[in-house]
């Protein structure tokens, strides 16, 4: 392995690491490496989007048809942004840009997530799709704010709780699967040869920081 | 049973309530790095349907069928995703299918790169890029983009290493540039894959949507499956069975002894937790009454 690549393997197990010291407390190198993070993928983010814009889409498209070249004042106009006297013109662009998302996702959005999941709930298959149907009326019912939820409506109410609770809980479920991935991957990269190497330093960095923690407190609690 | 003595002391059940969160995620340091260290061998058990129905699609297409990846893979979804598109890559060699790979996220670049090193040895250097597989990089331009790239596969122009598209042996040989050729899109993430649904599937009918997709975007999955999306990975688990599936262990099947452990750990902390919490209630409400 080279120089290079142990020591970038190092670095980012540091960083692992650094994040991680979270769970015992807020402290500063926690805070430097969240901010080393976030500005590394800013950065990455901005370059290789304008690099990849500029190589693969828009020059190419300026030796097929001059018209392409309107689209760079109409780019430019973004940083507007930055002047309160023409910021005005900074709505232009980003008008043109919500305007056009909208309208190539407004209408297939509203057919497959809407329209189609309508009619998909009309059509009862199976207990599954009893299930469904029970499960959206009663939820719905739930928010439906126009008359009391007494009498009959009590249980049609409650059945829509029991329904939007297991679905929260599968939701959070998922959820706690997913972090435990998050940590699995991480764990099996500090087990690997080098990263592994920054572990004992970790600890012994922990164990002064506790250490002080608790000399700390010992001082305050005879202070008082 | 409870053994408060002193009218300060705390009960078990109220301590067992309030445990401090270090010794919480000291049990998941442990339940984590455990199995990681010395494996337990966890067996996969049951398939779930939405893999099996998604292998049983890849199964029935003839070799050379086009799969489209819009590899979301950024750093944060890399531990779930990254397993899942290693596992497809690796199908789709198998079955000798085509595959297009894109991102719509600069941060996923190093994840695509990553993939193909892993599964084909090789990214542009290796004699079949440009033939059985692409790497177009970033596609800008979010749904637009997604849509005039769907409408047009060479609206790109250049692939991820500036080659020209028009040039490659992979789209000379389609027939139609567009996704009416495809026979699979698959999404990454945890957005949900309804815009693909939305942008692909619905329009072109012949290609379905599939993904893998971070865990907690599983449940905004249902709203399409089967017959939109026809079967997807569901985070680590998903991807785990579908190497089992497919005969080729990895990643995601190393992991599942610690997420098998780790999700053991958390079950019994919120029973432990429930217990005590009605317990104490219940010891409560018999002092009072």
């Amino acid at each position: 392995m080279e120089i290079g690549e142990t020591l970038s393997i190092l670095v980012a197990s540091a960083m692992t690491l650094a994040l991680m010291s979270y769970l015992w407390r807020e402290n500063t190198v926690y805070r430097i490496f969240e901010h080393a993070f976030i500005g590394a993928a800013a950065g990455w983010g901005a370059i290789s989007t304008a690099q990849v814009t500029w190589t693969n889409y828009l020059e190419p498209s300026l030796k097929t048809s001059w018209l392409w070249y309107l689209t760079i004042p109409v780019g430019l106009m973004y940083l507007f942004f930055f002047s309160k006297k023409y910021f005005w013109l900074y709505r232009y662009p980003i008008a043109l840009s919500i305007g056009s998302g909208l309208g190539v996702s407004f209408f297939r959005t509203m057919k497959t997530s809407f329209i189609e999941q309508l009619r998909g709930l009309m059509i009862i298959k199976d207990w599954q799709g009893v299930l469904l149907v029970v499960g959206t009326i009663t939820a719905l019912f739930y928010f439906y704010a126009t008359r009391e939820h007494t009498g009959p409506f009590r249980y049609v109410s409650e059945t829509g709780t029991w329904f939007l609770m297991i679905g929260f809980g599968a939701q959070v479920g998922t959820a706690v699967m997913a972090r435990i991935s998050l940590f699995i991957a991480r764990a099996n990269f500090l087990l690997s040869e080098p990263a592994y190497y920054m572990i004992p330093v970790a600890l012994v960095l922990l164990a002064i920081g506790v250490y002080r923690d608790y000399r700390k407190k010992l001082i305050e609690t005879q202070v008082l | 049973m409870a053994t408060e003595t002193a009218g300060t002391r705390k009960s078990v059940w109220d301590r067992l309530q309030d445990i401090d969160p270090k010794i919480i995620y000291g049990i998941m340091l442990i339940a984590v790095f455990l199995p990681l260290i010395r494996p337990l061998g966890v067996p996969i058990g049951n398939i779930n349907p939405e893999v099996t129905n998604l292998y049983n699609y890849l199964n029935s297409l003839p070799a050379g069928s086009i799969i489209v990846h819009d590899c979301e893979i950024s750093p944060i979804y890399m531990a779930e995703c990254y397993p899942c598109f290693v596992a497809f890559l690796n199908e789709h060699v198998q079955r000798s299918f085509k595959v297009i790979m894109f991102t719509q996220d600069t941060t996923a670049l190093p994840a695509i790169e990553k993939g193909i090193t892993e599964v084909y040895g090789k990214t542009k250097d290796h004699p079949n890029y440009g033939k059985t597989f692409v790497n177009l990089g970033f596609l800008p331009g979010s749904t637009l983009g997604l849509n005039a790239f769907a409408a047009d596969n060479l609206f790109p122009v250049l692939d991820a290493y500036g080659n020209k598209l028009a040039d490659m042996q992979f789209f000379k040989e389609m027939a139609d540039k567009s996704a009416r050729s495809w026979r699979l899109v698959v999404g990454y993430g945890s957005g949900g894959v309804g815009y693909l649904v939305q942008q692909i599937t619905d329009v072109y009918p012949n290609c379905k949507t599939s993904s893998g997709t971070a865990a907690v975007a599983i449940p905004s999955h249902y709203a399409y499956y089967p017959n939109k999306i026809i079967g997807f990975l569901g985070g680590l688990t998903g991807a785990a069975q579908f190497e089992y599936l497919i005969g080729k262990p990895g990643i995601a099947i190393a992991g599942m002894d610690a997420q098998s452990l780790a999700s053991l750990a958390i079950a019994v902390l919120i029973v432990v937790g429930n217990v005590a919490y009605f317990a104490a209630r219940r010891t409560k409400a018999v002092r009072g009454g």
